[in-house]
């Protein structure tokens, strides 16, 4: 007995939900951003044309400073100039501006503070006595 | 366009004035004369891309900085 040619895969019987599945996802705008520029101080950040929603990052090895400029999605948009500086591990490292005290310190500090107690402890004692 | 009369006829505008034909040409107002400004309004267009003037500027910095 030959049977009626029902389908199998249900994505026969609904197709619009596969149509929906293989549409592309609308992407929301982003910012692109692109390689390195190298330049030779401030004034060259500032002038340096940026496309809209785009977003350049900018170098500078002499001045060890590092840009990243960034315009919004409208030609009306001013573009924004973030900078940062250059430090190199090697030169943080060496930096010894900030200095902790050692427990010998605090040891020494804690026998000063108890022999100077003994001392006015001693004096108040012979203030009394006196009177 | 292929006629030679014609090609001749633009060298010679752009020789006596690059800045007018290239106003023309790419539809840059008159006012800018500022390289920068008349990129920025080249990319604003949409006529020239972010990664096409990155790419000129560098070729431009090592050809000059040979």
């Amino acid at each position: 007995m030959q049977y009626p040619n029902y389908p199998t895969n249900y994505s026969q019987l609904y197709p619009y939900q596969q149509q929906m599945m293989n549409q592309p996802m609308n992407q929301p705008q982003q910012i692109q951003s692109s390689g390195c520029v190298e330049v030779n101080g401030y004034q060259e950040v500032v002038n340096y044309p940026v496309a809209c929603a785009t977003s350049v990052n900018l170098i500078d090895m002499q001045a060890k400073k590092f840009y990243v400029k960034t315009r919004g999605f409208s030609s009306f948009d001013q573009p924004v100039i973030e900078s940062y500086s250059l430090v190199k591990d090697e030169d943080k490292k060496a930096d010894n501006s900030v200095l902790y005290a050692t427990p010998d310190d605090i040891k020494a500090i804690k026998t000063e503070i108890e022999s100077v107690k003994a001392d006015i402890s001693k004096l108040m004692e012979r203030g009394t006595t006196n009177e | 366009m292929n006629n030679p009369m014609n090609i001749l006829q633009m060298i010679n505008q752009i020789k006596s004035n690059p800045a007018a034909v290239l106003s023309q040409r790419f539809n840059v107002p008159q006012n800018l004369t500022n390289p920068n400004d008349i990129i920025q309004h080249l990319m604003n267009t949409g006529q020239i891309s972010q990664q096409q003037y990155n790419a000129a500027n560098q070729a431009a910095r090592q050809y000059f900085n040979k």
